[in-house]
């Protein structure tokens, strides 16, 4: 195991049917880092996420958090590690305040203030305000913080921005990188690319039980798809030429028109994170 | 300290979704029916009333409250949370239990009028008895329909004994069923106190082990219901 690693996971493998749910999964996870994990349903994500959290402790293999093997843990671990549901796990007929105040007497570590956790996400006005009477995004945003209550090392976050409005959104993904800059390590599992490309320090895409790929999201771009500059020019009428960017010097027409300052537009494009998906694993998130 | 939390949290939860109000509405309800009655009657049926609410009001509260917080995913935080599941069950049985001692001391006061400390004991273990079932089944099913039908062999189970009491009201041997055993202390039959706590606790042990089970089972299934 590294030094810095937060989560060292070795040939993991499991499944409750004939079917292998995981095959031989091996990762690590540095301290301080955003990891997403990437893939269509039933992919085996939340599974994963199951081992990890000790949720699931009969597995072939070793999956070691924070020093601890998952399959012995005891419930001090849940000291140290957040969860973000996808699904706010919230009492309904309470407040905002009275959730967080009942959640956090739960925990023997020093809590975080709650009323600065909801001035952080833009719910202090809201604090006295049921939770049955919350937006959707409002209840995320306060699933999310209460996640945080422990200020836990380790956060496992599943799908945080899905059915969120775009501004809701940004709020939710500036929080995360909010903890990180904090120190804190991020599990993202998402469907999201958009997401996993702007948050994830790096990504591991699992199909069908097993990682097909793990890089940076910059990297696997990089790896599979060479950059392309696509420019227009005034020829009389306007045309479009393009070259790929490791050649752009080669691209004698380019560098004429440029000494002409007949450029009308230019910009690089590259495949998205998506894109390198569907290639490697031949399948699309749904 | 989190155990006490834990008791809060959940008598909060009972009251937030009137679990009180139905109670104070029903003892004023029973108490007036009472007072109607004299006698001989107004105790059988005060002893019929305590054993058929009071006590045994887990088996549905304990459903209810088990369904409300899987709609609500409430049990996925507990899941991922240092509660264990040992504190998560004694949380439910004391809150619940308190509501059922306090009910059915009411009743008993306007009614059987036995060693109130027999009754107390005996009620609070009867409730705790009858969460555990109800926790049992909670933990286990998805729906208020499958929670019906899930709870019938519990209450024939739980229900039968008190017509073996009015046939039968001093046989030993019928201790050993731990229903009899309780409603034998509630209507005041002292002779065998030993045997018919001892049966009740060996009962809630039993009970108290499969509930362990069935909410580690819920714990690791990690879902919600639709009420």
């Amino acid at each position: 195991m590294k030094k810095n690693s937060t989560i060292q996971v070795n040939n993991v493998s499991f499944s409750y049917t004939n079917r292998p749910f995981l095959e031989e999964i091996t990762f690590e996870v540095e301290h301080g880092e955003i990891f997403g994990f990437l893939g269509p349903s039933g992919a085996g994500k939340s599974t994963l996420q199951k081992i990890l959290t000790g949720i699931i402790r009969k597995y072939n293999g070793e999956a070691i958090v924070d020093g601890h093997s998952t399959k012995k843990i005891t419930d001090s671990f849940y000291e140290t590690i957040g969860v973000d549901f996808e699904f706010p796990s919230l009492y309904e007929k309470m407040t905002a305040l009275q959730n967080l105040m009942f959640f956090a007497s739960l925990y023997k570590n020093k809590t975080r203030n709650p009323e600065k956790l909801l001035e952080q996400v833009g719910l202090l006005g809201d604090k006295d305000k049921k939770v049955s009477d919350f937006s959707k995004g409002m209840k995320s945003r306060l699933n999310f913080i209460k996640s945080l209550l422990h200020d836990p090392e380790l956060l496992f976050l599943d799908e945080p921005t899905s059915g969120l409005d775009p501004t809701n959104s940004r709020i939710m993904k500036d929080l995360i990188l909010e903890e990180k800059k904090r120190g804190k390590t991020v599990i993202l599992t998402t469907h999201n690319m958009e997401d996993a490309t702007e948050l994830c320090d790096r990504v591991a895409f699992i199909v069908d039980g097993k990682v097909k790929a793990l890089d940076s999201p910059h990297n696997l771009i990089m790896r599979k798809g060479a950059v392309k500059v696509k420019y227009t020019y005034m020829d009389g009428i306007e045309r479009q030429g393009e070259c790929l960017i490791h050649e752009m010097s080669k691209d004698h027409r380019l560098a004429a028109l440029m000494n002409a300052n007949k450029i009308t537009s230019i910009h690089s494009s590259e495949p998205t994170l998506n894109d390198i998906f569907i290639d490697i694993t031949g399948r699309k998130l749904a | 300290m989190r155990q006490c939390n834990l008791i809060k949290g959940d008598m909060k939860f009972q009251y937030k979704y009137g679990f009180y109000f139905l109670y104070i509405i029903l003892v004023i309800l029973y108490v007036f029916a009472l007072s109607l009655l004299k006698g001989v009657v107004r105790e059988s049926t005060g002893l019929v009333m305590i054993f058929s609410d009071p006590a045994t009001m887990g088996l549905f509260f304990m459903g209810a409250m088990i369904l409300l917080e899987k709609s609500e995913h409430i049990t996925n935080s507990f899941a991922i949370s240092p509660v264990s599941i040992n504190e998560y069950i004694i949380s439910k049985v004391v809150s619940i239990g308190l509501i059922s001692v306090l009910a059915g001391l009411i009743l008993a006061v306007y009614s059987v009028k036995n060693n109130y400390l027999v009754t107390i004991l005996v009620l609070f273990l009867s409730s705790a008895f009858f969460s555990l079932c109800g926790l049992i089944v909670g933990a286990n099913i998805r729906s208020i329909n499958q929670y019906i039908i899930a709870t019938v062999p519990f209450e024939l189970f739980s229900f039968i004994p008190m017509i073996l009491f009015l046939v039968m009201p001093h046989n030993p041997v019928l201790l050993i069923h731990p229903c009899y055993a309780m409603i034998t202390l509630l209507a005041g039959q002292y002779e065998y106190v030993p045997a018919a706590f001892v049966s009740i606790i060996c009962w809630i042990f039993g009970a108290y082990l499969l509930a362990k089970h069935s909410v580690t089972v819920m714990f690791y299934k990690l879902g919600g219901v639709k009420l």
